[in-house]
C-alpha cells in the first residue's frame, strides 16, 4: 500500500513516463548504456580476477606453503621433500599435499606448439581439483599420462573427437576429461595431471613440487601455525592462506602487467563517464521541467512535496535503465566467457552498480529539488 | 471590505556587481483587500515583479512589514511561508506553467494537493475551480490541446482552486492576443468579486484599468495611485 502523502508523486511520475515515451526511451537508453559501460568493465576486471585467483581459491587448503620471494602463483621456485618432512613435522598440520604447477609446450597433433599451464597432484589428494569435472570422468586422471583440460581449449590445443593426443616434451599426454568454465588469463590452458606426470612434463626432478597444500587439524590455531611454520623453514619459505596468495597474485598482475592495470584503470573510468551520462540524462529529463517545479515551489509546494517527485522519478528511471543494463551485461559476459573470455559478473557487481547508480539518481533529485527552491526563493532576496 | 494583505514601509535593494546597490522599492505601502481587484503598473524593472514576491512572501524585503490577514511574515520561516502560500495565496503567471504530460484537471489536482487537499473532495473542487473559469469543458484535454486563453484559464482555476483568498497574478495577459487578453481581465474581475478573493495583478497591459478596482504605478520606486474605471463598480 502506498502512502497517500507519495501517490500523487508516484502517479504524476508514472503519467510523465508514458506521456513523453520517446524522451523517456531517450534518457532510459542514456543511463543504460552507462551502466553497460560499468558493467562490461566490471566483468572483464572480476573475469581477470578470477582466472588468476582460480587455483588458489578452489583448491582444498587452510595455508600455501611456497619458496620464500613468492611473487605470484603462475611462477615460482621450486620447494623440495626436505621442504614436506618439515612442514608436516608441526603438530598442527594434518596433512601437506604437494603440487606441482609449471608452464609446459604442449606439441599439438598438426605439429603446431602451444604453451599451457600444467597443475599436478597426487589423485588420491583431497583438494577438490579440478572442479567443474562431471562425475563420469572422475577416474580419467588414473591412467597412465592422461590430462584434463577444458572444453573450450579443444580447438587452441588442437584436440578433435578422433585425436585427443599429444606431446609434452616428447612424453605422450592424452586428453581423458574435460572441464566447463575454467579460464586462464594469461592464455595457457590450465592441464591437470597426476603429479608425477605433471613433474615430468613440467621439466623438474622427481623430488620437487611447486607448493605444499597444508590442512590444518581441526580447532588449531592458523596464526600461530603459520609463524611455527616459517621457523621450521628457517626464512626459505613463504605461508600464505589462500586469500593471501590471491591477492598477491592479483597485485602482482595488477601492477606488473599493463592488462591489469589496465582493466582497473577501465573500471575506474567507466564508473567516472557512466555515472557522469547517467547523472547528466536524469538532470536533462528533470530540467524538461524545471520551471513547472519552480512554479510548484511558488504556489506552496513543501521541499519533500518537490523532492517525492524527483526522487521517484530519479529511481523509476535508475532501476529501469539499471535493470536493462544489468540483464544485457549478463548475457553479453556470458557470451564472451562461453567464447573463451575471462569475462564475469558477479551478482554482487550488478546490484552494487545499480545501487550505485540510484544512489546516483537521488543525489541528483536531492540536488535538483534543493536548486528548484533556491530559484524559487532566493533571486529576489 | 476586510483587509486581506498589507505591507508597509517596504524597501528592496539589489546589489550590483562593479556599482552601488540599486533601490528598487522606497518605503512603499500596499494594502489588498478581500473583493476587490488590485493593478499595478510602471515601466520594465521598476519592481513590480519584486513587490509581488514580497507581498506574496516569496522573498524578503530589506525592511518593512507584511501582514497577511493580521498575521505578520517576517518571523516565519521558508517552510512555514511556503504552507501560507499553499494555503491562503493563488497565483498564475505569463506563461501558464502547466505540465504537459497532465490533463488540465490534473494540473488543477496537483495545486490542490499542495493545500493538502486529495481524493474526491480534490476532484469535485478542481471541477467547481475549473467551472469558475469556464474551461470545465475542457477539463481532460492535455495543455498542448489548449490555446494561450485556455491554458491561462486552467492556471487561473489551478490558482483559486481550495479556496485560496489571495490571488497574485504576474503578467497574465502578456503572451495573448487581444480578445484572450480581454476575456482573462474580465474573468479576473468577475471571479473577484463572485468568490471574494483579493487579487495583485501585476502588467502592462493598460486593459486592466478597465476592470480593476484600485491601481498603483510602480516609478523609480515608490508607488503612486492610478484612477481606475472600474473602482466604482
Amino acid at each position: 500500500m502506498v502512502p497517500s502523502h507519495l501517490r500523487l508523486p508516484l502517479r504524476f511520475v508514472l503519467r510523465i513516463f508514458l506521456h513523453h515515451r520517446w524522451r523517456v526511451a531517450a534518457t532510459v537508453a542514456g543511463i543504460a548504456t552507462a551502466s553497460l559501460l560499468i558493467l562490461v568493465q566490471a566483468s572483464f576486471f572480476f573475469g581477470f580476477r578470477d582466472a588468476v585467483t582460480a587455483v588458489p581459491l578452489r583448491a582444498k587448503a587452510d595455508l600455501w606453503v611456497a619458496a620464500s620471494g613468492f611473487r605470484y602463483f603462475d611462477l615460482t621456485r621450486q620447494l623440495s621433500d626436505r621442504d614436506y618432512y618439515q612442514v608436516i613435522r608441526h603438530p598442527a598440520v594434518v596433512q601437506a599435499t604437494p603440487l606441482v604447477a609449471r608452464f609446459a609446450e604442449w606439441r599439438r597433433p598438426d605439429g603446431g606448439q602451444e604453451l599451457v599451464q600444467v597443475i599436478g597432484f597426487p589423485l588420491e589428494a583431497d583438494i577438490d581439483l579440478p572442479w567443474n569435472l562431471p562425475d563420469e570422468q572422475r577416474g580419467a586422471l588414473g591412467l597412465p599420462d592422461t590430462a584434463v583440460v577444458d572444453a573450450i581449449y579443444r580447438d587452441k590445443l588442437g584436440l578433435t573427437d578422433r585425436d585427443l593426443s599429444a606431446e609434452i616434451l616428447g612424453r605422450r599426454v592424452r586428453i581423458a576429461g574435460t572441464t566447463t568454465d575454467i579460464r586462464s588469463f594469461s592464455t595457457a590452458p590450465l592441464l591437470f595431471t597426476e603429479y608425477r606426470a605433471a613433474q615430468s612434463y613440467g621439466w623438474i626432478f622427481g623430488d620437487q613440487f611447486s607448493y605444499l597444500l597444508v590442512r590444518l587439524v581441526p580447532g588449531s590455531d592458523l596464526e600461530s601455525t603459520r609463524t611455527g611454520l616459517v621457523a621450521l623453514g628457517n626464512g626459505e619459505l613463504d605461508v600464505m592462506t589462500p586469500a593471501e596468495l590471491a591477492d598477491k597474485t592479483t597485485a602482482y598482475w595488477m601492477r606488473t602487467t599493463g592488462a591489469g592495470l589496465g582493466l582497473a584503470t577501465g573500471i575506474a573510468v567507466a564508473l567516472l563517464i557512466g555515472s557522469s551520462i547517467a547523472g547528466l540524462s536524469l538532470h536533462t529529463m528533470i530540467q524538461h521541467y524545471a520551471e513547472e517545479y519552480v512554479c510548484l515551489r511558488v504556489i506552496g509546494a513543501s521541499f519533500p512535496f518537490v523532492a517525492a517527485i524527483l526522487v521517484a522519478q530519479a529511481l523509476l528511471f535508475m532501476a529501469s535503465a539499471s535493470g536493462i543494463a544489468v540483464i544485457l551485461a549478463n548475457v553479453l559476459s556470458r557470451q564472451i566467457r562461453a567464447a573463451g573470455g575471462t569475462t564475469l559478473l558477479p551478482g554482487w557487481v550488478s546490484l552494487a552498480t545499480c545501487a550505485v547508480l540510484v544512489a546516483i539518481g537521488v543525489a541528483m533529485a536531492l540536488f535538483s529539488a534543493h536548486r528548484i527552491i533556491i530559484r524559487a526563493e532566493g533571486a529576489a532576496r | 471590505m476586510s483587509l486581506a494583505l498589507a505591507c508597509r514601509g517596504i524597501s528592496k535593494r539589489y546589489a550590483a556587481s562593479g556599482t552601488s546597490p540599486l533601490t528598487v522599492l522606497r518605503d512603499v505601502d500596499l494594502t489588498l483587500h478581500f473583493g476587490r481587484l488590485s493593478v499595478l503598473m510602471g515601466p520594465s524593472g521598476s519592481g513590480k515583479t519584486t513587490l509581488m514576491r514580497i507581498a506574496s512572501c516569496i522573498a524578503a524585503p530589506d525592511a518593512g512589514e507584511v501582514t497577511v490577514m493580521g498575521r505578520t511574515v517576517a518571523a516565519l520561516s521558508p517552510k512555514e511561508r511556503a504552507r501560507l502560500r499553499a494555503r491562503h495565496f493563488g497565483f498564475a503567471f505569463q506563461e501558464p506553467r502547466l505540465f504537459d504530460a497532465l490533463t488540465a484537471i490534473e494540473n488543477v489536482l496537483v495545486g490542490l494537493a499542495i493545500s493538502g487537499h486529495v481524493g474526491a473532495d480534490a476532484t469535485r473542487r478542481a471541477e467547481q475551480a475549473l467551472a469558475m473559469t469556464d474551461i470545465v469543458d475542457r477539463a481532460t484535454s492535455y495543455p498542448r490541446e489548449l490555446s494561450g486563453g485556455q491554458k491561462q484559464r486552467v492556471a487561473l482555476a489551478r490558482a483559486l482552486a481550495g479556496e485560496r483568498g489571495i490571488l497574485f497574478c504576474d503578467e497574465p495577459t502578456a503572451s495573448l492576443d487581444a480578445a484572450a487578453a480581454r476575456d482573462i481581465a474580465a474573468l479576473l474581475r468577475r471571479l473577484v468579486e463572485s468568490h471574494g478573493c483579493a487579487a495583485l495583478i501585476v502588467s502592462h497591459d493598460r486593459r486592466f484599468l478597465s476592470v480593476a478596482h484600485e491601481g498603483f504605478s510602480l516609478q523609480d520606486g515608490r508607488l503612486a495611485a492610478l484612477d481606475t474605471e472600474g473602482a466604482g463598480a
